[in-house]
């Protein structure tokens, strides 16, 4: 049984949804010949078989090429005039080991009525589709992006309802950001999809392997990728690990960073693999500091300036180490304080290194110090502001305000997510400034 | 991604782009003859010839053996075999390495013997059964594209003299075999049925092109995840705590004796990234004088192991680190014995390593430290396996020096890149 306690509409949804995907396969099946058993029971299987086995993306959300099966069935019970094998073969979407297995009976109900109805209406087009045109290929590929805009959207609409009643979050931000997303990956599948659907017409079940096969492999590196990816990612954290534990003033702190430099990059249109890039650069930006000794990073007075030098060649190494990784070259100068100053600004060179600078100052001003508390994000934004077009690059300001803005995220004093306790309260007043600043004395001060 | 990846990418596009606008030309222009399926199928060849199937840490596969299957179908052999080596051509015209006009010409003959071969052994099976079933073309389909790839192999084999991959792993030439048969008989049906010309084999590239897809991110993610590894092995010897290099020479040796111990693959890798990162745990202990101490290698390894064992895809390099602590029979913990062996390894490349300190004459007074230590201190079997190595690279066989000439050429490759 599904244990947990449903917010309330959610039962009376699933059944209706339910419902609707066995009424929808019923009315497909009336007065209309059955399905051939042999590719209905091959796709049916393989249906159930590829949502047990997708792939969790690294931008959220999954990718399965069950929808793939959907078109062959679109096109293999075209011809036979049986549109109820398209939509029974839908209803198997509910077939998900790990909701059976944890007795998750909405979810189950959830997904067979969702993938039901979403089938039922790519049957639906498919008997409008001449049966003359299932021998052109580019008449075919055409019909397969309507039929695919047309399970996606009912699709979509389904889970998203049953997503907003189970968190309670508005629907229409839901299913807007639903629909934004995923929605590329499923045109690829639906070309497959009516091609596999017209090999078996053409030739049977004899040359499908040569089909599978392939797709099977594909599916299988990709899986390779992200797992190696999740690896990659694994190992710079240890490394972040390392380094926040010699230095435990900036407990999350490159977390953090790679945080805000990610909604900067998100604010300023980044694509996927810059954004990617950008968050290993922030979280990376101060890995010199791992052969910085800890007595120095840790020292709660002021720094000599031998010891000031000592600290400072944490930016070369940084800089080096991340050139030595060919995806992160481009952005290594984000590691460097210097380089990173708006006053160093050139048309040729990319605009990461000011990003992070932005970030790194942000979250050290609105991070406690053992110096000093965590200040508040409007002065730490005033800040910004105030140094924008001479320190920072205005844009990120700009991006990281905006980003907060629209998120509703507040961050400093009050609100800090892993506050540092010291023995002695930090006192209130002094800016402070980002990563190694925090230890460094005001050059002003150095004859002390 | 780098940028030779993406210039290679838009080479490719380009070369799609013109062989279009040719075809298109030649279709006008003599509409009733093969010239467009000519032009089509020479220009998908030098588009194949810069688009490959990468599989990790292997040779790359170019995806114009698939287009060779559908030439093979649609041409005879030697028209086929003509607008192959025209493909090759373009494509030794425009692709980035390797370098030089002997280097591409040695690549384009190598690919037209693999055209050779695949034409010759898919018409000899056609004309041979004397039919064009069903099950006769599916055969002929296989025999010339596996013959084909079979004859890249020796050739690569000759030029790398690496030892082959198991076929468990050749999922990259599974796909590759697959894909160009369904792309040949999108071409031309098989048994009567269902032929669709290029347009059908453009459409059933379209599995193989997945496989390229995941195969390209999983091998530009692979060399990430090296260069992490290794520009993060080389912190301790920033920071001055480890002699200079210290870290690649280990795994390297490490590698080869693990080989030598016929560990398998996968513990292979394992050894080889702990034994990058195996002083790590350098970086979290302070100076000597702030201690005021030395800093034991025991305390170095246990610091490192902890560190790794923060990440579950690091655990076996993090066990590897923490068994090299201790000298043979000695470690502690349920540790699988391969993994200890792995320690060992590691136990004994790194204690070279520090003896040798690269230098040969070092080496050989290295070896004899190591050969007249106590039996609890290093694994005899470790110890005898690490001179092996060592006696053979002092007298190279000429596979070796093969293997090394082709490192040194993908070297001046990537720098020219």
């Amino acid at each position: 049984m599904d244990t947990q306690s449903a917010p309330r509409g959610l039962t009376r949804y699933v059944v209706m949804a339910g419902a609707a995907g066995v009424l929808a396969t019923v009315a497909l099946a009336w007065d209309r010949p059955g399905p051939s058993w042999v590719p209905f029971a091959f796709l049916a299987a393989l249906f159930a078989y590829a949502e047990n086995v997708a792939l969790d993306l690294p931008s959220g959300g999954s990718m399965s090429s069950s929808f793939m099966l959907v078109m062959a069935a679109a096109v293999i019970f075209r011809a036979e005039a049986a549109p109820v094998g398209v939509a029974a073969i839908g209803l198997c979407g509910g077939l998900y080991l790990p909701h059976l297995r944890r007795g998750e009976w909405r979810k189950v109900i959830g997904n067979t009525g969702a993938f039901g109805l979403a089938a039922a209406a790519v049957a639906a087009l498919s008997l409008a589709y001449p049966e003359s045109l299932l021998r052109n290929p580019a008449a075919l590929i055409a019909g397969s992006a309507v039929m695919a805009v047309a399970f996606f959207a009912v699709n979509t609409v389904v889970v998203a309802g049953y997503y907003a009643l189970a968190t309670g979050e508005p629907l229409r931000p839901v299913l807007g950001a639903m629909l934004r997303h995923g929605h590329l990956q499923v045109y690829p599948f639906a070309v497959l999809g009516v091609m596999l659907g017209r090999l078996y017409l053409d030739l049977g079940v004899s040359v499908l392997p040569l089909f599978v096969v392939p797709v099977l492999v594909a599916r299988q590196t990709f899986a390779s990728y992200l797992a190696l990816r999740r690896a990659h990612e694994d190992t710079v954290r240890v490394l972040v690990g390392a380094l926040e534990a010699k230095d435990h003033y900036t407990a999350g702190h490159a977390e953090r960073v790679a945080r805000f430099a990610d909604y900067m990059g998100r604010e300023l249109g980044f694509g996927f693999t810059r954004l990617e890039r950008l968050r290993l650069a922030a979280l990376m930006h101060d890995v010199g500091k791992l052969i910085v000794p800890n007595h120095l990073l840790n020292k709660p007075g002021k720094l000599t300036a031998e010891e000031y030098a000592r600290v400072r060649r944490h930016e070369p190494v940084s800089v080096e180490i991340l050139t030595a990784i060919d995806f992160l070259a481009p952005v290594a100068p984000s590691a460097s304080g210097e380089f990173s100053r708006f006053e160093n600004v050139d048309e040729e060179r990319p605009v990461e290194p000011f990003i992070v600078a932005v970030a790194d100052a942000f979250d050290a001003m609105t991070s406690t110090r053992s110096y000093r508390k965590a200040l508040s994000q409007s002065v730490a934004v005033s800040e910004l502001r105030d140094k924008a077009g001479s320190q920072f690059h205005p844009s990120c300001v700009d991006a990281l305000v905006a980003a907060l803005e629209r998120r509703g995220e507040v961050y400093g004093a009050g609100h800090e997510e892993d506050a540092e306790h010291f023995d002695q309260p930090p006192p209130a007043a002094g800016l402070g400034s980002a990563g190694l600043g925090d230890l460094v004395p005001d050059p002003r001060d150095r004859s002390t | 991604m780098t940028g030779a990846d993406d210039r290679l990418r838009a080479r490719a596009a380009l070369v799609a782009v013109l062989t279009a606008a040719v075809g298109v030309v030649a279709h006008v222009v003599a509409p009733d003859t093969e010239a467009f399926t000519v032009v089509v199928l020479t220009g998908a060849v030098a588009f194949g010839e810069l688009v490959e199937l990468r599989p990790p840490r292997r040779t790359a596969i170019p995806l114009a053996f698939a287009v060779l299957l559908v030439v093979a179908r649609a041409l005879p052999v030697g028209e086929g075999l003509a607008a192959f080596a025209a493909g090759e051509v373009i494509a030794a015209g425009v692709r980035l390495s390797p370098q030089g006009l002997r280097a591409r010409a040695g690549v384009a003959a190598a690919r037209t013997l693999v055209a050779l071969v695949t034409l010759a052994t898919f018409h000899y099976v056609i004309d041979g059964w004397g039919n064009r079933s069903r099950w006769v073309v599916l055969v002929a389909l296989a025999a010339g594209s596996i013959g084909g790839l079979a004859v890249h192999e020796v050739l690569v084999y000759l030029e790398t003299r690496r030892r082959p991959a198991p076929l468990v792993e050749r999922s990259a030439e599974l796909a590759l075999v697959t894909s160009a048969m369904l792309m040949a008989i999108g071409y031309g049906g098989v048994g009567g049925d269902g032929a669709m010309g290029l347009g059908g084999a453009a459409m059933f590239s379209m599995p193989l092109l997945a496989a390229w897809y995941s195969f390209m991110h999983l091998h530009s993610t692979r060399r990430t995840y090296d260069q992490t590894i290794r520009a993060l092995s080389s912190v301790p010897e920033l920071g001055g705590l480890v002699r200079e290099g210290h870290a690649a020479r280990v795994a390297e040796l490490a590698v080869a004796m693990g080989r030598e111990l016929r560990l398998d693959r996968a513990e292979v890798d394992h050894l080889e990234t702990a034994a990058l990162l195996h002083h790590i745990g350098h970086v979290c202990l302070d100076d000597p004088e702030v201690l005021g101490r030395p800093v034991e290698m025991a305390e170095v390894a246990a610091t490192g192991a902890e560190m790794l064992a923060g990440s579950d895809h690091l655990r076996p390099m993090s066990e590897i680190v923490a068994t090299s602590a201790f000298g043979p029979g000695t470690a502690p913990g349920d540790v699988a014995p391969e993994r200890v062996l792995a320690g060992q390894i590691l136990r004994v490349a790194s204690a070279y390593d520090e003896l040798a300190g690269g230098s040969v004459d070092d080496g050989i007074a290295a070896r004899e430290t190591l050969f007249s230590s106590p039996v609890y201190s290093y694994d005899v079997r470790v110890v005898t396996a690490l001179d092996r190595v060592l006696a053979r690279r002092e007298s190279p066989r000429r596979s070796d020096r093969a293997a090394t000439a082709v490192a040194e050429r993908e070297l001046e490759d990537r720098d020219a890149r």
